[in-house]
């Protein structure tokens, strides 16, 4: 199995400006295409950018444009424009259902909202006093690593599958994420990494199952939708 | 040779060793190598099992019968006979004697309250970790300690009321053509069977609720409003929907089956609600974490297995209406039995003349199926709310179970703050799940 490294990097675009964050994540199957996603002007960590260099060169490129043309899966726009509806109209922006009877709280949504928070230090120094760190400022557009997680167990266990995978043990690295899957089994970020590496495997029909159990969880996450997107067209396209 | 060592295992077939035991006691007392008195005597006495297991495993033997298979299953077989295997199981102890003590504490209570004689309730119960169908607790019958009749993987029960999310899963998958807000009717309903006779359901309080919603209908568990959607929507659809998730074949296309005229194991149930409540995507059950070799090497292994069988956008549709079971419908008990653990899902199930008492009932990321009945298979004179969710609702008291949180995938939209017509009266809720492809139009406002 070829080594897997490579950065994830997903624009998380929020009505805010202080919103603006870059996800640069992980391994993951779909990086070169999901570079292609990034739109024009979209910042980027130099230091990510060069690791994003240094993982097109290891894993295979993905050639999106190829996918887009064969019409095996939505491009990255088309995936967006089916998100993110003015706030106003739909009431979009509080995915979570109180039921009646239920505390006011909406923990999973909170603690996404804060995973999605600019952290102006790399993981995982910067989780443990996210709010305390100094934002950037807006429209300065720094990007930054942000954490998919705020458990540091999670972290450290998407730290260890990044190790196993770079080192090329798949197993080891399955093995890593499906124990944080355990920790949080509606994270799905850590869905969409466990399809990344179905796909490394060429593991394709379990690959495509996992990125839509992404998705299922992904509501409020275009570009990680959009990411899913195209682990979907990878997987159908390996499948044939 | 011992004649029919498994078949005879004392063990597992306690009432067969010992009528082999007596038979040939009799045949020595023909035969005249024992006298009558001795005989006798020997007849009398137990089999003389040591009761001490001997692993620790085996104070949880139906836990321990689901390993044995599974090993079997999900290894390959010339590693595990290796010498100095260490398995790692998924159960969770904390889970499993919340339910076995569940399981002793309410039997005796609700054998009381029913006249029953002592003993006669017999139970199962399977928690299992919705997300990747890790089992954490199983019970096979109400002694936990007794090795025999698994009633959790053996016992083949109607599954009544149990099978309608089903039902209304498989009219939800078409949001072209039924949201949650749609109408259906819930008056007389005949269907004609194949022998030429017709099929009259009734709804458990004998009465026609009219036209109701979607939602209604299955929080209330309406029979008639259900066979009268299974029809439309077509049996074939509905059958689909439950063998996929529950990852069953050949179930008949009876129309009964809309109703649950249909046998499951309480597993096979389990696996069916586990899919459900990851929304739609089938983990199977699996109650293996690992296995280490002598030199604490983890053997070979199939890793999580996480397939979508059922469309992700009707499953959260039919689970929000599960969480209005416990709100509103019948399992409204749940709240008073368990109220720092809303918002939960539940469906209760009960069969015809009491036989059956079920309740499934699932929070984030645990769900739990307890099923009450009788090996005579009598009635055990309880309802699902009445029996199978009272125990429910004990064993999850002593467990963490979190509250459930309904994450909208991306193709469900919110209609908010809308007061809805709910068993007569208008119901505010705060926000109702569509499919966004299809927004309910014409909604007028709600007048009971």
């Amino acid at each position: 199995m070829r080594a897997l490294t490579c950065g994830m990097f997903a624009m998380m675009n929020k009505p805010h400006p202080a919103r603006w964050a870059v996800l640069s994540l992980l391994l993951c199957g779909a990086c070169s295409s999901l570079q292609q996603t990034q739109r024009a002007g979209a910042p980027v960590v130099d230091g990510s950018r060069d690791a994003a260099a240094a993982a097109a060169t290891v894993a295979a490129p993905a050639r999106p444009a190829r996918q887009e043309e064969a019409g095996l899966g939505p491009p990255a726009d088309e995936a967006l424009g089916v998100e993110a509806p003015p706030a106003a109209e739909t009431g979009e922006t509080l995915p979570v259902i109180s039921l009646a009877p239920a505390a006011p709280g909406r923990p999973y949504e909170d603690s996404e909202a804060r995973a999605l928070e600019v952290a102006p230090l790399p993981a995982p120094e910067g989780l443990s006093t996210p709010e305390s760190e100094p934002r950037p400022k807006p429209k300065q557009f720094a990007a930054v690593p942000v954490a998919i997680s705020n458990s540091p167990a999670v972290v450290a266990l998407v730290d260890e599958a990044k190790l196993q995978a770079k080192q090329g043990r798949a197993a080891g690295a399955v093995n890593a994420l499906e124990r944080a899957l355990r920790l949080e089994p509606k994270n799905p970020y850590l869905w969409h990494l466990l399809a990344a590496l179905r796909i490394e495997q060429g593991l394709w029909q379990q690959a495509l199952s996992l990125a839509e159990k992404s998705n299922s969880l992904a509501g409020r996450l275009p570009k990680l939708q959009a990411a899913n997107a195209r682990l979907r067209a990878r997987a159908r396209q390996g499948g044939q | 040779m011992v004649k029919g060592a498994s078949f005879y295992n004392p063990r597992r077939h306690p009432e067969r060793a010992k009528r082999r035991r007596d038979l040939a006691l009799t045949l020595m007392f023909q035969q005249g190598y024992l006298d009558e008195e001795t005989r006798k005597k020997a007849e009398s006495r137990p089999l003389g099992l040591s009761a001490k297991p001997r692993w620790s495993l085996s104070r949880h033997p139906a836990f321990l019968q689901l390993v044995k298979e599974q090993l079997l299953r999900e290894y390959d077989i010339s590693d595990l006979r290796t010498k100095g295997l260490r398995i790692f199981t998924t159960m969770e102890t904390t889970r499993q004697n919340a339910l076995e003590q569940a399981f002793r504490e309410q039997l005796k209570k609700l054998e009381r309250m029913k006249s029953l004689k002592p003993g006669a309730l017999q139970a199962a119960g399977i928690f299992a970790q919705n997300s990747t169908g890790a089992v954490l607790a199983l019970t096979g019958g109400r002694d936990a300690g007794q090795v025999g009749f698994n009633r959790a993987l053996q016992a083949r029960r109607s599954i009544g009321s149990l099978i309608k999310p089903f039902v209304y899963y498989a009219a939800l998958a078409e949001p072209e053509r039924y949201s949650i807000l749609s109408k259906i009717d819930d008056s007389d309903i005949a269907l004609r069977l194949a022998d030429g006779s017709s099929w009259r359901p009734k709804n458990y309080d004998r009465k026609n609720h009219g036209s109701v919603t979607l939602m209604e209908a299955l929080a209330k568990s309406y029979n008639k409003a259900t066979v009268r959607l299974g029809q439309q929507v077509g049996l074939k659809r509905v059958i689909e929907a439950v063998e996929k998730a529950g990852g069953l074949s050949g179930i008949d296309p009876f129309p009964s089956v809309l109703l649950g005229a249909l046998e499951l194991t309480p597993f096979e149930v389990s696996q069916a609600y586990q899919t459900l409540a990851n929304g739609g995507f089938f983990a199977p059950l699996n109650s293996i974490r690992e296995v280490l070799d002598e030199n604490g090497r983890a053997l070979k292994r199939y890793g999580l297995e996480v397939r979508q069988v059922l469309q992700p956008d009707a499953a959260f549709l039919t689970n929000f209406i599960l969480t209005q079971t416990v709100n509103h419908g019948t399992g409204r008990g749940l709240r008073a039995l368990a109220p720092a653990k809303l918002p939960l899902a539940g469906k209760t199930g009960t069969t015809n003349d009491l036989r059956d008492s079920w309740f499934v009932g699932f929070g984030d990321d645990v769900f739990g199926v307890v099923w009450l009945g009788r090996d005579d298979n009598q009635s055990t004179r309880l309802t699902g709310a009445a029996g199978a969710m009272k125990i429910w609702a004990r064993a999850i008291q002593q467990q963490d179970l979190a509250k459930i949180q309904l994450l909208p995938p991306p193709g469900i939209g919110l209609l908010k703050q809308l007061s809805v017509k709910f068993d007569q009266s208008c119901v505010a809720f705060p926000a109702i799940p569509y499919a966004r492809a299809h927004r309910p139009q014409g909604l007028a406002p709600c007048a009971p």
